[in-house]
């Protein structure tokens, strides 16, 4: 079933259902527990389709997501403000603990798809943690509960949902997309017995005061004792473990997320692990960004691209003053020069709108958007007559008016195109590829970008810069995307460079 | 597809993904030169997980490879990682290696782990000096020419640019 037809079969229901979590007071917890069963069957219907859709979705799967966001956001305020209320104080245990796990659940829930919509909510660390220390009061923050979620019957406790709830709070930024994030929660799913707090260990510790507003904080082990302390060593035997499984070639955890691409597990263990080793490590800040004010730029995509505009000059010598078409219209402007002239060569025009030295925000209307993928490698110039500038795509988020912030991560520094010549004898060809200079001084960072049949030809090349000829292959791959891959290499031999003839 | 085809499709998918260009295949795991290598790459990138990682599947794939587990052990050191030195010295010691070589192990290994040094192994010469004679299994070149030709390229791009720095 499509994501439009099972909205839409469902919509007089899912619109029924947002009303009557609306109008959930702060003592209807039967209600509450009623209204449980009716959101996991109607949102497992329709999150799930969405899990298969490539990177953009379409405004149908789009409107599916702001409905699931919305409903699991509701459900989670609901089920934080019984927790809140004197209702939990009633018996039976079981019934209070289900009621504070339920609401620690949907606010983990509303926290993974606020990121697949790009809504900016703040974590609800504060009430997070005044339903935690209520249940901790009632001592049922550790009473076993078998819930029935995602429709599947669950052994978790108040406790253990509440620090996943903590862990995706954390994990769910960066560039994280929806589908890696879910991973994530589905390990931690997996993890649940280990899920817990311990008294306080030695050295750095990811702990959480629940008499705080603060979520999970890395840091030393508070002296008054005050704080829960997650469990280190048993969440780095897990991600081994794991890990371990992944290398025999067995996909964990079962379910949903084992359909993923391979890509999408490895790139959710990534941000794991460094989730993890941090632990170990003083944080790092990131990079401070600069709000820019909306100034239009041309986003060259895909390696011919790339490779034609850092050829071109800046400014091209014949041109047709077509003036400057709405880019919100269209996404894309007309051409200006005689080349594009004849061969149509479409434009795609983009809105900066903050930079920083690891990344570059761009507003994209969504016609412009159609065939981006991530990883793809792009480039752009920020100033008129400044140097391009290399990036791959790394995010995408719905933003305003049906456009599309997409997050670029800038690859090396000012990129120049070499003419290379292919010298092992296996053909006499000339190639023009894309040097990639690092930030070392030592060149060890310096990369080629190239495509893969280029690096798999473990060709031997000459080039000549300066008064010398050097000889290079390319060994060993920096990065890599869809059609490029940025190279590696080292150095065979040099040469002082032939006097030409006069 | 059977469920043994399945999980070797899966792990070369996950070795290809995790650790492009160098290891596409399992079997690649069985080529020291492949993998020594490529383990260098990774530990000179910084990739400290992804050069460990790569040893320990090879491990796997070959549990009675020296070479592996004494590379192993002179990256722990040099990653300063007492856990992952620990266990790779165990592994060399079942499999009983030659003595010189166990006694350099001891000599490396003894200086970050104290059951080494408590347990009376014997010391090598080296061990008072500031900076321990490295046994270099994990292959580095002696010859720092390439080293050299690097720095050259890097500068001579740079100058050919106007001598603007690369960022």
């Amino acid at each position: 079933m499509s994501i439009s037809s099972a909205h839409t079969s469902r919509s007089a229901e899912a619109g029924n259902l947002l009303a009557r979590i609306d109008a959930l007071t702060g003592s209807s917890a039967d209600a509450f527990l009623a209204l449980h069963d009716d959101t996991d069957r109607l949102v497992a219907g329709v999150e799930q389709p969405l899990f298969a859709s490539e990177l953009v979705w379409t405004d149908a799967e789009l409107q599916a997501a702001r409905w699931i966001h919305e409903v699991e956001s509701a459900m989670g305020r609901a089920g934080l403000r019984l927790a809140r209320s004197g209702e939990i104080g009633r018996p039976p245990r079981a019934r209070s603990a289900s009621i504070v796990a339920l609401a620690m659940h949907y606010a983990g829930e509303a926290m993974k798809w606020a990121t697949a919509v790009g809504a900016r909510s703040a974590a609800p660390c504060a009430t997070l943690n005044q339903a935690m220390s209520a249940a901790i009061g009632l001592g049922i923050a550790r009473e076993p509960l078998e819930l029935t979620i995602a429709r599947q019957a669950r052994r978790c406790s108040v406790e253990s949902l509440y620090v996943r709830t903590l862990l995706l709070c954390r994990f769910a930024g960066g560039n994280i997309t929806c589908r890696q994030l879910e991973i994530l929660d589905a390990l931690m799913w997996s993890w649940l017995p280990i899920l817990h707090t311990v008294p306080g260990p030695a050295g750095q510790t990811l702990h959480v005061d629940v008499e705080s507003s603060d979520g999970l904080r890395l840091g030393m082990a508070d002296p008054d004792g005050r704080c829960m302390h997650l469990d280190r060593d048993a969440l780095e035997r897990a991600y081994d473990a794991t890990l371990a499984e992944f290398q025999a070639g067995n996909i964990v955890p079962e379910g949903l997320t084992a359909s993923f691409p391979m890509s999408d597990h490895i790139a959710a263990l990534d941000v794991m692990r460094r989730g993890l080793r941090r632990w170990m490590q003083v944080p790092v800040a990131r990079a401070p960004r600069l709000q820019v004010a909306g100034k239009d730029v041309e986003l060259f995509r895909g390696l011919a691209a790339v490779a034609a505009a850092i050829a071109r000059p800046r400014a091209p010598m014949l041109t047709i003053d077509v003036g400057d078409a709405p880019p919100a219209l269209s996404g894309t402007r007309p051409h200006r020069d005689l080349v594009d002239a004849v061969y149509e060569t479409p434009r795609h025009i983009v809105q900066l709108r903050d930079l920083s030295s690891s990344g570059i925000g761009v507003s994209v209307s969504a016609p412009a958007l159609a065939g981006l993928t991530l990883n793809e490698i792009v480039a752009l110039r920020l100033r008129d007559e400044g140097p391009l500038v290399l990036g791959k795509i790394a995010r995408v988020l719905p933003a305003q008016d049906g456009r599309r912030v997409v997050g670029i991560r800038r690859l090396g520094g000012r990129a120049v195109l070499m003419k290379m010549d292919r010298i092992d004898g296996a053909s006499a060809e000339t190639w023009h590829l894309v040097h990639v200079p690092g930030a070392e001084a030592s060149g060890r960072d310096d990369a080629y970008l190239v495509t893969e049949s280029q690096l798999r030809s473990g060709a031997t090349l000459r080039t000549e810069v300066g008064q010398r000829s050097y000889d290079l292959c390319l060994d060993r791959v920096r990065d890599r995307g869809p059609g490029w891959v940025l190279a590696g290499f080292g150095i065979r031999a040099v040469a002082a460079r032939a006097k030409e003839c006069a | 597809m059977e469920p043994g085809a399945e999980r070797a499709k899966n792990r070369d998918r996950y070795l290809a993904l995790r650790f492009p260009h160098a290891v596409t295949r399992a079997e690649q795991l069985r080529s020291t030169e492949r993998v020594l290598g490529a383990a260098r790459n990774y530990f000179d990138q910084a990739k400290h997980d992804r050069c460990m990682e790569l040893l320990d599947v090879a491990i796997g794939e070959c549990p009675s490879s020296l070479p592996y587990l004494l590379a192993r052990i002179e990256y722990a050191y040099l990653m300063n990682n007492e856990e992952a030195l620990r266990q790779a010295v165990s592994g060399v010691r079942s499999l009983d290696p030659p003595p010189d070589t166990w006694r350099r192990v001891v000599d490396l290994a003894g200086r970050m782990l104290d059951e080494l040094r408590v347990a009376g192994h014997a010391r090598g010469e080296a061990q008072d000096a500031p900076w321990p004679d490295m046994p270099n299994w994990i292959g580095v070149s002696m010859d720092l020419t390439g080293d050299a030709h690097a720095i050259e390229f890097h500068r001579d791009v740079r100058n050919a640019l106007g001598g603007e720095a690369p960022r």
